[in-house]
């Protein structure tokens, strides 16, 4: 069969008028084969763009996420320092004049780390959550300076002290409930960041996907009209789209299932305990107060049964579903069975003296089943938990870098092997086109 | 292409798009736990005025007859309130944890010591003996919490500078006054504030703070309803209100006020335009209203202490040797007018 042409252009018309009567039924042989040369050249510039831009885009969302993971981190982090310092500051208190100077620079550093925490945070925040930082940074700088009224007082014996400590525990309250909404933030940047992720990887697959389908029918098309059984060149470029699409789905996989790796398992665990951690530390702080207002504390015990309540869920979850922090459950335990004891004795003997014998030194002259320490049981739990927070907080921040380790080398290569294709596609139509002239 | 290689490869092309698109995984929820307990333990209905009926009844400082004869210490009559407080070898007492002079934790000695301790003291030596005070087991509550703790039998007996007065009585019962109050107020010193009528708004006006559920913060609404009261839950967070600019001045008991003015040397108490007090708070043990035969043996107890001069002793200690208060209102003698149910 001779190729026709098929290409009529009236004289002095323009040439969208020329594409405009284009038909590829009737067109030429050649015409035919520069229109596959210009679809399959478009569609390789397109894969070469596009897999750049969805590789990159899957990427940067997973970037995000490992942002917003480490955000989550960060102000759990300081929720806990918070925390801590006022259980610190209501035991204290609760010594007088005898507080232990180490447990004064304890209560120091848990301050000072609080403060610094919260501008780092800030400074990685998004509006809305610099916002909410920068007045929980503020609500700080009052909480210690109530405490501060409060120690001033105590010591020099004005119960108004009692009044300071009360304040700086609502506000300790009103920090830790910014700090959870922020946190809240933080969880669901890392859900959205994901979920984009997931999503950005099809521009890449339906490109190499096209391309390969052009390649595939032009190359079947070529080797029936020109009897050519195999045009090297296309094929080249077909075999080398072939290895794109392969390698693209099987990289941007793997990124994804080492991202969602990360969310489900260190990440998560990370979050839970960090959950656990800061319950714990409210649970002490409410014990010290059950025994500042001198057993009228029910609504610190009631407190203190709604932390060890989410410190029991969330080691239950932590263990359970992610194997992590399985030995902190063990201390916390005795903890609890300790705070037992010195409620005892508070409310049931009426030995106040013990009680908080009990509860600050974790010894006593009354009789306590064997082996009950609340202090020593707390510090092994916060020892415990600390060492699990930090080691999945670690493995979360190494398999995000780990989830994105290839996926530059991928962006990279698909745009060499888009325009590979490019140049494979010009060469094998091109040794058709040559045979007409 | 055959209809099934096309089929195949729309299928595969299918397959890899979609697990382009998988669903993603998300973050586990934020743990929470609901309070299963109630944060006071108690209820609290609103007080209700009495009907001029119930106020013509009987005085409000009348209380019941006291105990005659008293009887020993670690003999109580059976079946009595205070037999089973001796059974159970503890009385339960609400008081408040920082009202110097009255109710107040020394952070020295850690112990909750001031006039009102050393009148429960009293009460636990007449029921268990010289060692009444171990026997003691203190609750340290809120001036809101009075009442409704002694409902719930959280205590079996409060002493928080509580007054006397006719309302209270339709809810617990009272002693007989054991000390005679009155409402003043605390200002910051050269402040110019110098009669609690300099804070109406046509004069100085201000703020002043009064403890939520108090006879002070009823009497504010009552007498000087133009005046910008806000409340508190424990008198002492207004005295943190005032230290902090949020409030110009406490008013309260002058009981409590001498003692906050120990507290902060910058602060002075005033009272009506003659410096006197505008209130009388008479003062009474409260106990539930079922107890009548423990306010009958409270009664006799400090019936007891006011004869043989150990009364006197408490004054001296907390009230006179401190300069607390400029002059001491005695303490006028006990009514038992009010008839047994």
């Amino acid at each position: 069969m001779v190729p026709t042409a098929g290409v009529s252009a009236a004289p002095g018309r323009g040439v969208g008028v020329v594409r405009s009567r284009f038909s590829l039924r009737t067109a030429s042989s050649p015409t035919k084969l520069r229109a596959a040369t210009v679809v399959t050249v478009v569609l390789a510039l397109v894969l070469s763009l596009g897999g750049w831009y969805s590789v990159q885009r899957r990427s940067t969302a997973i970037d995000d996420a490992a942002a917003a993971a480490q955000q989550l981190i960060r102000v759990q982090d300081v929720r806990v320092l918070v925390v801590e310092a006022d259980s610190l500051a209501s035991r204290a208190y609760l010594q007088g004049g005898q507080e232990v100077a180490a447990e004064r620079q304890a209560y120091e550093d848990s301050a000072a780390n609080a403060s610094n925490g919260l501008v780092d945070a800030a400074t990685a925040a998004t509006t809305v959550d610099a916002q909410l930082l920068e007045s929980a940074n503020a609500q700080l700088a009052r909480y210690l300076g109530l405490v501060e009224q409060a120690r001033a007082n105590n010591r020099q014996g004005f119960p108004v002290g009692a009044a300071y400590l009360r304040q700086a525990h609502t506000v300790s309250v009103a920090i830790v409930s910014a700090l959870r909404e922020v946190e809240a933030h933080a969880r669901q940047r890392v859900d959205d960041s994901i979920a984009r992720a997931h999503r950005s990887s099809w521009l890449l697959v339906l490109g190499t996907m096209l391309v390969l389908a052009a390649i595939v029918v032009g190359g079947v098309w070529v080797a029936i009209r020109w009897r050519r059984l195999i045009n090297v060149p296309l094929a080249a470029a077909g075999l080398l789209a072939f290895v794109v699409l392969t390698a693209g789905v099987g990289v941007n996989a793997g990124a994804m299932n080492d991202a969602d790796a990360v969310v489900e398992q260190p990440l998560a665990a990370a979050d839970v305990l960090a959950q656990a951690r800061a319950a714990a530390f409210d649970a002490r702080s409410n014990e010290a107060l059950t025994l500042i207002n001198r057993g009228g504390g029910q609504a610190a015990d009631a407190q203190w049964h709604l932390s060890k309540s989410i410190v029991d869920a969330a080691l239950s979850e932590s263990c359970d579903a992610y194997g992590a922090g399985c030995d902190a459950d063990e201390p916390f335990a005795a903890y609890a069975v300790g705070y037992t004891a010195v409620r005892t004795l508070d409310d049931k003997e009426g030995d106040w003296e013990d009680a908080r014998d009990l509860s600050t030194t974790g010894q006593t002259t009354a009789s306590v089943p064997s082996g009950v320490n609340p202090v020593a049981s707390f510090e092994s739990f916060a020892e415990t938990s600390g060492d699990a927070i930090a080691a999945e907080s670690s493995s979360a921040a190494r398999g995000f870098d780990n989830a994105v380790d290839n996926l530059g080398l991928l962006a990279f290569l698909v745009v060499i092997a888009g325009l590979a294709i490019a140049v494979l596609a010009v060469l094998g139509y091109g040794q058709r086109v040559r045979e007409y002239r | 292409m055959s209809r099934r290689t096309r089929t195949t490869a729309g299928l595969v092309a299918a397959a890899l798009l979609l697990g382009a698109c998988s669903g993603s995984t998300s973050m586990p929820s934020e743990i929470t736990a609901e309070v299963t307990q109630t944060t006071t333990g108690t209820t609290t209905a609103p007080l209700r005025d009495c009907t001029t009926a119930e106020e013509d009844a009987v005085p409000a400082t009348a209380s019941y007859p006291a105990l005659d004869p008293m009887p020993e210490p670690g003999e109580m009559p059976p079946r009595s309130t205070m037999a089973r407080i001796l059974s159970e070898g503890r009385l339960v007492v609400g008081v408040s944890g920082d009202t110097l002079l009255f109710g107040a934790r020394n952070p020295f000695t850690t112990q909750i010591e001031g006039f009102d301790i050393d009148i429960l003291t009293e009460v636990a030596n007449a029921i268990f003996g010289e060692d009444g005070a171990k026997h003691i087991e203190y609750k340290v509550i809120t001036y809101a919490d009075r009442i409704p703790k002694l409902e719930a039998r959280n205590v079996d007996i409060v002493a928080h500078t509580m007054t006397i007065n006719c309302r209270r009585w339709l809810r617990i019962n009272f002693s007989t006054v054991y000390f005679w109050a009155g409402q003043k107020v605390l200002v910051k010193t050269g402040s110019g504030y110098r009669s609690i009528d300099d804070f109406e708004p046509s004069a100085l006006g201000g703020v002043v703070c009064a403890p939520n559920g108090s006879t002070n913060i009823d009497k504010m609404a009552a007498d000087y309803p133009d005046i910008e009261v806000i409340g508190k839950d424990d008198i002492s967070d207004c005295l943190v209100a005032m230290q902090q600019g949020e409030a110009d001045a406490t008013t309260g008991d002058d009981t409590v006020l001498a003692g906050f003015a120990a507290q902060d040397p910058n602060t002075e108490v005033v009272g009506d335009e003659s410096g006197k007090a505008f209130t009388d708070e008479p003062y009474g043990l409260g106990m539930n209203k079922d107890d009548v035969d423990f306010v009958q043996f409270v009664n006799g107890v400090l019936a007891e202490i006011r004869d043989n001069g150990r009364y006197d002793e408490i004054v001296q200690k907390w009230l006179i040797d401190t300069n607390a208060l400029d002059n001491v209102t005695p303490v006028p003698p006990p009514d038992y007018s009010r008839p047994l149910p």
